[in-house]
């Protein structure tokens, strides 16, 4: 079947193609795409810790085509990842084909997809199929969509599928996913609400995956005391192939301000992330705004609890092939020097808040300057959820194929997370003249994110310099230091970017860990980098270091493997 | 709203208890000192085989003979498994066991006869003519471990294994210990190349895991010497197992690379 709906897919691209015109269009249809290749050639370097590898020459390749005429669409991407760049043969997105494809229609009343597609209900709490390609995320569904506005307002959506697992067959699946979610955009539905500056939206979803149960789970109980330690069994039939998931919502808006909230709870769900408890699992997420000229504020508060979803029970823990998705709510930087101090949500345990405040110095006052100047505070802190093990954990000695835990709803957890008080400053002194200061200063936990020992404490002072020299020419200089005694040590940055727009970007950079305690680790991670953009096609080149670390976005992070080589890479779209 | 009906179908709300103990006892019994100079290494063969398997015959033949020529250091289980070890008219007797299921799935056993020896594997197995260049592939200049093991049945018909383990290397890799059940002497039939024996003996067959299909997990790093002990039961009431005819044979693996690093067996009735 699949074969088939691959095979239709390309027939109809082949012969759209054949018959596009210049402007890829003729009539009402259209062809748009985009196509990407991102390649390297990998030297070994033992120092940095850069492998040697089997492949020195690898790179990730892809196109989308996307074919509309009114409301009927339908799109594909191929993707060639046989011998993928080293990030992500290591997360095992590894593979080449067309694993999206789709066909739509679209009217006012009624919206069908069939093949594959990405979905989000509400903020994802309860379910979010997404891409982000960067991070070699692609959890869209294969199967069909509908989605049905019986009333201006109102939005009824479901979805029934397999997710993706990286290039991995479809086919002698057991697992997958449903989904039903509706929306009232009351605003919408009384139009005298958005007259009087009034918006709201309710909505519910429910979303269940299924996985098929063959085996007994074996669990080790009392794994720490070696007298009592004894294997126990759960059996096939006490382990649950329906897992749902529900998820309320509430946004409500009025002026400049405007509030958010979810909640989620999950059924009984024990899977390896969970080290096989019973417990429901739950996840509040809250937000609110304000906004006025000058002035900004937003707080927000995330609580989630046995919320890692997957449709696979025995998942890797890295994989990251989620059903939803817990945001991470702290502040996101593009710093350099603390990338691989990045917040992970932690879809099974964590509390927290963030409050951030901007103020615009008012332009043309004294302290403001004849811009103005922005100031931003914001202060996050995460920690693990309370949990006190459940009299039968204790028993067993272990959590697994118990209720695991009972959690106080608003108690902070011992562990601490991440913590960031930051302060950023960006003023533009003329025309041509632009800085960007910033403070932070950050508690990360090694050993909970990363799962290796250590905590970080570190004071990061970053300044961004822009100059525009002409209309055309402008050069931007980035600098930071990390100071800290933890980890690696400290480290500074430095880049150092000269751009003529709207087709040269040239760049040169260096990362230098001088802190580190062993004298002979106290390296240089340089980078060259060279960007010509043509119209939609941008062609770039680099020559550097990369640090092992992790990469994360929107919380959610993957390893990165040290490198060092050439890279090349292209995207262009039509 | 059909749709809305197949989304709320979707909840399977599970009852305690959730996780039950396996048969894990106290140790009571004494072990003798152990005599390092008669520890040697012996070697696991598991057979995959079928009472509709015309070919297994000739293997069990294979098996007699390594039987012979290796005596005690070799541990043979025949394990019943795939579909040409399922019952019919003809062959109504179930040899079959969940742990041996399990196995060959694992294995990837889909054609028999085949042996793993030591779980040293390829996918599917090995046929029986490489089974002897397999086993004295094994290096058996040393032990890693030794095995003891005293069997205690009682009148209730309950059979405790009692067993301990000394490590005599230095070992940092997660380990499990499996204790097995095998049978001799089951008379029922078989199928041969040529008829099918009614009467045919069926040895060394795999009554059922004892700890489980992959055993009790000892997780953390052993140092030369460490000594542990462990102990299950399992009632032969329930079951039409002769205990006369049946021996313990335990085996400890290394759970990283699936070797088995040492095998021991004794008879139920000691």
């Amino acid at each position: 079947m699949i074969k088939v709906l691959r095979f239709s897919a390309i027939l109809l691209l082949i012969l759209t193609l054949g018959t596009a015109n210049a402007q890829h269009q003729f009539g009402n249809s259209r062809i748009s795409g985009d196509f990407g290749f991102n390649g390297m050639y990998y030297i070994p370097d033992s120092l940095i810790g850069a492998e040697k590898v089997d492949s020195k020459v690898r790179a990730n390749a892809f196109l989308n085509l996307l074919y509309t005429n009114g409301g009927f669409s339908a799109g594909m991407r191929y993707e060639f990842y046989m011998f993928p760049l080293l990030d992500f043969e290591k997360i095992g997105y590894q593979g080449q084909g067309i694993k999206y494809f789709f066909a739509d229609y679209k009217n006012k009343f009624v919206q069908v997809t069939a093949g594959t597609f990405y979905e989000q209900f509400g903020n994802g709490l309860a379910l979010r199929a997404y891409e982000e390609r960067q991070l070699g995320i692609d959890n869209s569904l294969l199967g069909a969509r509908v989605k049905v506005t019986p009333y201006k307002g109102i939005i009824i959506k479901g979805v029934w599928g397999i997710e993706r697992v990286n290039f991995e067959s479809y086919i002698g699946r057991t697992d997958h996913v449903r989904g039903l979610d509706g929306e009232i955009i009351l605003s919408e539905l009384i139009p005298k609400m958005q007259e009087k500056g009034f918006m709201a939206n309710i909505g519910a979803s429910f979303v269940s995956k299924f996985q098929a149960t063959n085996d007994d789970i074996y669990v080790t109980l009392h794994p720490d005391v070696d007298s009592l330690r004894g294997t126990g069994v759960i059996p096939a039939d006490k382990v649950p192939e329906n897992v749902p998931t529900w998820a309320t919502r509430l946004s409500f808006g009025y002026k400049g301000f405007r509030l958010d909230g979810e909640f989620a709870q999950k059924m009984n769900d024990p899977n390896i992330t969970n080290e096989f408890i019973y417990r429901k699992g739950n996840a509040l997420f809250l937000s609110a705004t304000y906004a006025m000229k000058g002035f900004g504020i937003a707080a927000s508060f995330i609580r989630a609890d046995n919320m890692d979803f997957r449709s696979q029970r025995f998942q890797n823990k890295n994989a990251l092939c989620y059903i939803n998705n817990i945001p991470a709510i702290n502040r996101q930087y593009s710093y350099q020097l603390i990338g691989n101090y990045s917040f992970a949500s932690q879809p099974n345990s964590q509390i927290g808040a963030q409050l951030q405040v901007n103020y615009q110095i008012p332009k043309k006052s004294k302290i403001g300057g004849k811009y103005g100047t922005d100031l931003t505070f914001n202060y996050s802190r995460f920690h693990s959820i309370d949990q006190q093990p459940v009299d039968e954990a204790v028993q067993n000695g272990t959590m697994s194929g118990s209720l695991g835990y009972t959690s106080s709803f608003f108690k902070f957890g011992p562990d601490l997370l991440y913590q960031d008080i930051g302060l950023e400053i960006s003023r533009r002194f003329t025309k041509h003249w632009k800085l960007i200061l910033a403070y932070n200063y950050i508690t990360y936990n090694i050993d909970k994110l990363q799962g290796h020992p250590g905590m970080m404490r570190g004071h990061l002072v970053a300044a961004d310099l822009q100059y525009k020299i002409t209309n055309k020419h402008a050069l931007r200089l980035e600098a930071q230091h990390l100071y800290t005694k933890d980890d690696k040590g400290s480290w500074v940055y430095g880049m150092l970017e000269y751009s003529i727009s709207p087709h040269w970007f040239i760049s040169v950079g260096d990362q230098w860990n001088y802190g580190n305690e062993n004298a002979n680790m106290r390296l240089h991670y340089y980078n060259v980098a060279a960007a010509y953009v043509w119209n939609t096609t941008r062609v770039a080149v680099n020559f550097g270091k990369t640090q092992e670390g992790i990469l994360c976005i929107g919380g959610v992070c993957r390893a990165v493997p040290a490198s060092y080589g050439f890279g090349l890479s292209l995207t262009t779209s039509f | 709203m059909v749709f809305a009906a197949f989304v709320f179908f979707g909840c399977d709300i599970i009852e305690a208890p959730y996780v039950i103990p396996t048969n894990q006892e106290n140790v009571t019994v004494e072990f003798p000192a152990l005599d390092l100079s008669k520890v040697y290494r012996k070697v696991l063969i598991e057979e995959y085989t079928g009472h509709r398997c015309t070919n297994c015959p000739s293997a069990h033949l294979v098996l007699e003979d390594l039987h012979e020529r290796f005596g005690d250091t070799l541990a043979i289980v025949g394990i019943h498994a795939t579909s040409l070890a399922n019952t019919s008219n003809r062959f109504p007797y179930n040899f079959r066991t969940q742990a041996g299921d399990d196995l060959a799935e694992d294995f990837g056993i889909n054609a028999i006869p085949a042996a793993i020896i030591n779980r040293e594997y390829q996918q599917g197995g090995w046929p029986k003519d490489e089974w002897l260049q397999k086993i004295n592939q094994v290096d058996r200049s040393k032990a890693v471990a030794a095995i003891q093991v005293i069997n205690e049945y009682d009148a209730n018909l309950k059979l405790k294994v009692n067993t301990k383990v000394t490590m005599l290397e230095d070992n940092d890799h997660p380990l499990r210990l499996s204790v097995f059940l095998i049978e001799d002497g089951i008379v029922q039939p078989q199928m041969t190349n040529t008829t099918t024996i009614d009467d045919y003996t069926h040895n060394h067959v795999l009554r059922a895991a004892l700890n489980g299909t992959y055993g009790q997990p000892y997780e953390e790093t052993m140092p030369r010497l460490t000594e542990f002990t462990y102990a299950c039961s399992v009632s032969f009431a329930e079951h039409d197992w002769n205990a006369a005819n049946c021996t313990v044979v335990v085996f400890l693996y290394d759970v990283w690379s699936d070797e088995v690093i040492q095998v021991e067996t004794a008879p139920v009735l000691q």
